[in-house]
């Protein structure tokens, strides 16, 4: 974790003073920028920070010229990039290579030659800024101008290696008004919120991933409430953790008077699969619905094709997370759910009515159901899918300790 | 000014309020924060179950025992040293005190896993530069030699200690670690950066005194295997709960293979042989151990230091070739030598012990703790008053 290196710590001690203490926003944009430069540049190093600023800098012009087969090409360049940094093993071997080992072998040949050993820090995320400005541009908004806009929207060091993924239109503003004057209001709802963010992460999740790496290995030996218990501390581990990661996130942005999008609400109180996305990392879940569920067709053209739409979109959001198959299959296990979620009213016609009766009048009965269905995708998101398939086995066996 | 801007600025003021004061109390702990009728730093306050003593602590201990007239005797090393297999009341260095009598203050400053050269070696560096009269007495065997000040979960002593500004100048052992540094792959690189800026900070703040405090009088916050469910009980609470050991008949059973390969490698690639089907330590390895020493145990504190070479286990060694024998007490003979060629007394420690002087392949017995304590006293009584 990034936000509780000493590094990190002496970083925001020289960083933050002389922000506040510069009252001239030009010399508070030249700050931030330089922080956010030296951020990246340490964490990253100069393999990592080389391609983002190729791929930015094609991004930025290509955004500036306004010409869509640019901004496509652009597009392209960026996903391309994505794909090769961090899925290019994964799809040579994991996937070419069970289809046709022939090629498989061949290509993973080339790829030790080619690839580096680690993607750059964070590709994943700015990848997914850079389409959603580059797709904004393309239908037609205005882009940004100032290379210095562009440079600090991509590189806001608190958002940058964990997200919440930022809208363009919506940054901007902030980073203006943040610049042109920070309140103490501010500062103090950013300490806030970084406390909250340091409690989830250090003293819960950090706690929780150790008591699961230690009893993960011997799941097979757990009692039956021990086992329930482990589901529980596995499911904690990730909301805390990740959350308390966004919670820093927003705080250190506030603290200089930028507001970051929220990225969870509270997402374990959700009463369906669907009220559970709302509620989930939510900057992804938008990015997702705006930039790959609506241009394929979303919701229209009848309930076959939004439930085919649905797992694909899905399956992306699994592949997203890691290139690794048991990502596929927590995305594709969501995926499932929304669509029984979203058509079983239809589809068991009075039943699915009366089912839907039910969950309105008795809503803990689908906050307990969702929970349990998210709970069991945390197997398949953190194990291979035989362990994650063993482990539900004994979670709901009749038998044995 | 509304009543929530005023709020405001009260939490802004109470964090920076708050800060001051862990700093200050911070500071104030690393003065005399200490275990309670310290023996040893047993498993329950060690990094084994995430509890890291701050440097500060060490030598307040060192320093608690410490009475005018007397020579401090201060015990670093591994496990062998800090007592592993000896309940808490057969701890060898409580034997040790009784064989050195009152004219000497022994104090177990060992942990498990750490070099001979880590921990307690620079607090009695620290001591010996501040005019206390000290005698440092650790453990190695061939393969680790002298290992290196930081590193492991023992390293972090050193950039404590360092920016501290409690050790000697000692160019070679800078030289050293700058060396070793640029080796590392890039994430053990970072962590060591990371632990040297912590210390660093530690030097003004003192958070790495102020925590295990905490957790040691207050609470702990956080959870390992060995403590379990007990992880946020007060560190003062815990007692040293090392076991008797097991009846003779049930000892060595375990990992016989991995336990033999292990004793092997002590000396496997250490020597090369010689004439008449003798054995000599390779030339590399000679000189590596030579290095190792030079960069790594300050002048100072050589005069003054006992360097013991712990045996394996006759279980193990009686299960040797007769070659591969021969070639384990060359190895021990040469190491020590090359200790003795750099100004440093060292003992093999092991060579008229038994199957009962052990718990397993490494550490030792109360018995063999008792052998261990009057060799000890031995070579010390022969050591000029530092």
């Amino acid at each position: 974790m990034i936000f509780n290196t000493y590094w990190f710590i002496c970083f925001s001690a020289v960083f933050f003073p002389i922000y506040w203490f510069l009252f001239l926003p030009v010399l508070r944009r030249f700050w931030l920028l330089a922080g956010c430069a030296v951020f990246h540049f340490h964490f990253a190093g100069p393999a990592g920070v080389l391609p983002i600023i190729v791929i930015g800098l094609v991004a930025y012009l290509a955004g500036l010229t306004r010409w869509r087969f640019l901004c496509a090409a652009a597009i392209a360049l960026s996903v391309a990039a994505l794909g090769f940094y961090k899925y290019a093993q994964f799809l040579c071997v994991d996937l070419l290579g069970r289809l046709f080992p022939g090629t498989g072998a061949l290509l993973e040949r080339q790829l030790h030659t080619l690839h580096p050993i680690a993607a750059p820090l964070a590709i994943s995320f700015f990848t997914f800024e850079f389409v959603h400005y580059l797709v904004e541009v393309y239908r037609g908004r205005e882009p940004i101008r100032r290379p210095d806009d562009f440079a600090l929207f991509a590189i806001h060091f608190p958002s940058l290696v964990a997200g919440p993924i930022k809208r363009y239109q919506d940054y901007l503003p902030d980073l203006r008004a943040g610049l042109a004057g920070v309140t103490v209001d501010d500062v103090a709802a950013g300490a806030q919120r970084i406390a909250l963010g340091l409690v989830k992460k250090i003293v819960l999740a950090d706690n929780l991933t150790l008591v699961i790496n230690f009893y993960g290995p011997g799941f097979a030996g757990l009692s039956r409430g021990q086992a329930w218990l482990f589901l529980a501390a596995l499911a904690a581990r990730i909301v805390l953790d990740f959350s308390g990661y966004t919670d820093m996130a927003i705080g250190l942005s506030r603290l200089m008077g930028i507001r970051l999008p929220e990225n969870f609400n509270y997402p374990y109180l959700a009463v369906s699969l669907q009220d559970f996305w709302q509620r989930w990392h939510i900057s992804l879940t938008s990015w997702i619905r705006d930039y790959v569920y609506i241009p394929l067709g979303g919701n229209r053209h009848g309930l076959l094709r939004r439930l085919a739409n649905g797992l694909f979109v899905f399956a992306l959001c699994g592949l997203w997370h890691g290139p690794a198959w048991h990502f596929v299959l927590w995305g594709l296990w969501h995926g499932v759910g929304l669509v029984i979620n979203f058509s079983y009213v239809t589809l068991l016609g009075p039943v699915g009515r009366a089912l839907a009766g039910v969950f309105t009048r008795l809503p803990v009965l689908g906050w307990a159901l969702t929970l349990l269905y998210v709970a069991f995708g945390w197997l398949m998101f953190f194990y291979e899918p035989a362990q994650a398939w063993a482990m539900a086995v004994k979670l709901f066996a009749f038998h044995g300790p | 000014m509304t009543t929530s801007r005023l709020s405001n600025w009260l939490l802004i003021a109470g964090i920076m309020t708050g800060f001051c004061a862990a700093a200050w109390q911070g500071n104030l702990a690393s003065t005399y924060s200490k275990p309670d009728g310290f023996i040893r730093f047993h498993q329950r306050i060690s990094p084994d179950a995430i509890f890291y003593p701050p440097y500060a602590m060490l030598e307040s201990l060192a320093l608690a025992h410490w009475q005018r007239g007397k020579t401090l005797v201060i015990i670093g090393g591994n496990s062998i040293m800090n007592g592993v297999g000896q309940p808490k009341d057969d701890v060898w260095s409580l034997r040790l005190q009784e064989q050195l009598g009152d004219r000497y203050v022994v104090v177990n400053l060992a942990f498990r896993g750490a070099y001979p050269t880590q921990g307690a070696a620079l607090v009695a560096e620290s001591l010996m530069l501040r005019g206390y009269p000290v005698m440092y007495v650790a453990n190695t065997n061939p393969p680790a030699a002298t290992g290196r000040a930081p590193g492991g979960a023992s390293g972090y002593f050193y950039w404590q200690a360092l920016y501290q500004h409690r050790l000697a100048a000692f160019p070679a052992r800078d030289a050293s670690i700058r060396q070793w540094l640029d080796t590392l792959p890039p994430a053990e690189r970072q962590q060591q950066e990371e632990e040297r800026l912590g210390a660093r900070l530690d030097a003004w703040f003192r958070h790495q005194s102020l925590w295990p405090h905490i957790g040691y009088r207050h609470v702990f916050t956080v959870w390992n295997f060995i403590l379990a469910r007990d992880f946020w009980v007060p560190h003062d609470r815990l007692p040293d709960t090392e076991p008797h050991a097991q009846p003779l008949a049930d000892r060595f059973r375990n990992f016989l293979p991995e336990e033999m390969a292990i004793t092997r490698g002590f000396s496997e690639n250490m020597a090369v042989p010689g004439p008449g089907g003798s054995w000599q330590m390779e030339e590399g390895n000679r000189q590596r151990l030579a290095a190792d020493i030079e960069a790594s145990v300050v002048p100072l504190l050589r005069p003054h230091t006992l360097i013991l070479l712990n045996k394996n286990a006759p279980y193990y060694l009686d299960r040797l070739s007769p070659a591969e024998r021969a070639r384990d007490v060359a190895v021990y003979a040469a190491c020590a030598q090359i200790f003795r060629d750099h100004g440093i007394a060292c003992e093999v420690a092991g060579d008229d012990f038994e199957s009962a002087d052990y718990i397993d392949r490494a550490h030792l017995s109360a018995e063999g703790g008792r052998k261990l304590a009057r060799l000890v006293a031995r070579k010390l009584k022969e050591f000029p008053p530092p």
